[in-house]
């Protein structure tokens, strides 16, 4: 399939392709290489994936603009690819003319996402964006002591250890803990430093 | 009802149709009344009665990288021709909507 992209790109006015990899090593030492303007990445890249490779051109400065190409239209491959820095999704099954033009339109700067997938996709963005929005509200409720906590939950202190970091009585950190979890709506420490990382509420270095 | 509170829901008997030329409303006597492309029919979708037009802009936004005010902008306009046609209308939003 490679050469048929890379054939189908290079008979097109405007466009060169500058590189071709066929697994993900030779991928991200391509792009930082020959510096396209657009990447096309399988999703399935040998050894393990393109997210990866995806995450790793989206670090690089100047970073392409990437589209992934799937085996066929998925609504988690779609999610996954965006998250991971791509600006452009199709399934493999795609003609090679929504190809070009696919390629063509991330290299204006547009993204391009299937039609038939972009409600979807929009649902799943307003719903994630009120979950953001709720754990902040949540997280601005925490006091100054009880994000602390927090912090050191993520970095694996137990109840003791916490008391210890900030001399404070282990009754006193089992209170803290409990309000943390009671004010962010969870269930467990682990669950709390989980809602934290995932929202970037918390760094953990 | 102010815009800040209200929502847009679709109106009751309007239908979606798929055909040879895409996605198209039909209303309650079977009339085709309104084209929507990709974008405006993912828009539709989302006229549940709980989501508001702030949460379907951020989402395009970010989507596509628009100007959030002109995208804020062109969904009002597009919204409100869609409520004098009969196909939309406006709800008060819910405490949890945003």
């Amino acid at each position: 399939m490679r050469s048929a992209v890379a054939a189908a790109l290079s008979a097109e006015d405007g466009l060169q392709v500058v590189a071709q990899a066929e697994d993900a090593g030779s991928a991200t030492r391509a792009t930082a290489t020959s510096r396209p303007d657009v990447a096309v990445v399988s999703l399935h890249l040998p050894p393990d994936g393109g997210l990866a490779v995806c995450r790793g051109l989206a670090a690089q400065p100047d970073a392409p603009r990437v589209l992934v190409l799937s085996r066929e239209e998925e609504h988690a491959g779609l999610v996954q690819s965006l998250e991971a820095g791509a600006s452009g999704y199709l399934a493999a099954d795609a003609n090679l003319g929504d190809l070009v033009l696919a390629v063509r339109a991330l290299g204006r700067g547009e993204a391009v996402v299937p039609p038939r997938m972009l409600g979807g996709l929009l649902h799943d963005l307003v719903l994630r964006r009120r979950q953001q929005g709720a754990a902040h509200e949540r997280w601005g409720t925490l006091s100054r002591r009880e994000r602390e906590v927090l912090a050191l939950l993520a970095r694996g202190l137990d109840q003791e250890r916490i008391a210890a970091e900030l001399v404070i009585s282990p009754q006193t950190a089992r209170t803290h803990i409990q309000n943390v979890m009671g004010k962010l709506k969870v269930h467990s420490r682990v669950e709390a430093v989980a809602v934290a990382l995932e929202h970037g509420l918390l760094e953990v270095s | 009802m102010s815009d800040a509170l209200r929502v847009p829901v679709h109106t009751d008997g309007v239908a979606l149709r798929d055909g040879p030329d895409g996605a198209r409303l039909v209303d309650g006597q079977g009339r085709s009344v309104w084209a929507l492309n990709a974008t405006a029919l993912a828009l539709w979708e989302l006229c549940d009665g709980e989501t508001s037009v702030e949460e379907m802009v951020g989402a395009v936004a970010a989507l596509f990288s628009a100007d959030e005010e002109l995208m804020r902008h062109d969904l009002e306009e597009t919204f409100d021709q869609l409520s004098r046609a009969g196909l939309l209308g406006w709800v008060r939003a819910s405490p949890g909507a945003g």
